[in-house]
């Protein structure tokens, strides 16, 4: 009788006689006999190779959506900041620099600048429901909210990866 | 050449940009992940996609893994993720590991005669088709014990069960295996 058939008997003796340390001592001999199973032989080289692309690709989509983003928010930094002050831009920027020169007379000139301001924030409010009620003005409303949709879309996607990727999954087929 | 070192370090050097260090990590543990996802899912090309997968999403998330524990506890729980999504996609259990054996066996050890080779042929055999009779769960229990050698805490950290449930799992595993040799021939020793 060879060693294989020797290590069952134990272990199976062993698990009849409900002895369960002895059986679990007496196992990892008997699991032994499977054999490991080698991958193919490029499998290392090809693993290696997949993850570095992965990390290039990675990169280059990070890369992208930070430069998508910084484009977008200047887009709409831009955007907002023409429809709030539409043709009184100029003027605000030169009393904010004159005020920003701290002189006496610039004081004054700022305290016009705030009535300023508060009248641009109030023609904000005007230009905004105008700007609800143009065609153009919805389209590109939307387009901008479509891209806000798909960047939290993404968002989202990164933020379950990362949590699948955490947590162990469950069984349940 | 790149000189053999401990995981921690090999990880180590990985993060910094060193390919023949995530090289020689993979080279590592190739064989442990590829042997756990085929007892899985019991395809031996599938095996191999989903462990390569694995190594490509664990170097993705390197910087996670805390230096501290064992790198394949680590490393296995990103595998289970991979065979457990693999495996509700397809839900498969079991398939014939025909295939498997016959690619995956290893000769005859040095060591051993042709009848103890024949023996543990005939054990493993037998040890696969009750394998296949196991759920899954039970299946990887066993695998990550006797196969990768991982303690009862680790293999819980790996499938985020409590371990009370992984020692019951190992038990019943054991006992099923344990009744379906039985059934296949092989007999206990006798009483002492």
């Amino acid at each position: 009788m060879g060693r294989w058939r020797t290590h069952t008997e134990k272990w199976l003796g062993a698990e009849q006689q409900d002895r369960d340390e002895a059986a679990e001592a007496a196992f990892g001999p008997v699991f032994a006999a499977l054999p490991v199973v080698e991958p193919s032989p490029a499998f290392v080289a090809r693993a290696v190779e997949a993850a570095w692309a992965a990390r290039a690709r990675r990169r280059w989509l990070t890369g992208l959506a930070a430069a998508a983003a910084a484009a977008l928010i200047v887009a709409a930094s831009a955007v907002a900041v023409y429809t709030a002050f539409d043709g009184r831009i100029v003027p605000m920027l030169t009393m904010a620099a004159s005020a920003a020169s701290g002189s006496l007379l610039v004081l004054l000139t700022a305290g016009a600048a705030l009535a300023g301001w508060w009248s641009a924030a109030v023609n904000t409010g005007v230009k905004l429901a105008a700007a609800m009620a143009n065609p153009y003005s919805v389209a590109a409303l939307t387009v901008i909210e479509l891209v806000a949709a798909v960047a939290l879309v993404m968002l989202h996607r990164l933020l379950r990866s990362e949590v699948d990727f955490r947590t162990p999954r469950a069984y349940c087929f | 050449m790149f000189v053999p070192t401990s995981d921690a370090e090999l990880v180590r050097e990985a993060l910094a940009g060193s390919q023949a260090a995530y090289h020689a990590l993979v080279a590592r543990y190739a064989s442990a992940a590829v042997t756990m996802a085929a007892r899985l899912v019991r395809d031996r090309a599938v095996a191999e996609e989903l462990a390569q997968d694995a190594f490509v999403r664990a170097f993705a998330r390197l910087s996670t893994y805390d230096p501290e524990r064992k790198f394949s506890a680590w490393f296995f729980r990103v595998l289970h993720n991979l065979v457990i999504d693999y495996l509700r996609r397809r839900r498969i259990d079991t398939v014939s590991l025909d295939a498997l054996t016959a690619e995956g066996y290893p000769g005859p050890q040095a060591d051993s005669s042709p009848e103890d080779e024949l023996e543990r042929r005939s054990l493993a055999d037998a040890l696969e088709k009750a394998l296949e009779h196991l759920r899954t769960e039970y299946r990887e229990v066993v695998v990550l014990r006797y196969q990768q050698g991982l303690t009862v805490d680790e293999i819980a950290g790996v499938l985020g069960l409590p371990e009370g449930t992984v020692k019951t799992f190992l038990f019943r595993a054991r006992k099923e295996l344990a009744a379906l040799l039985t059934a296949a021939g092989w007999k206990p020793a006798e009483a002492p």
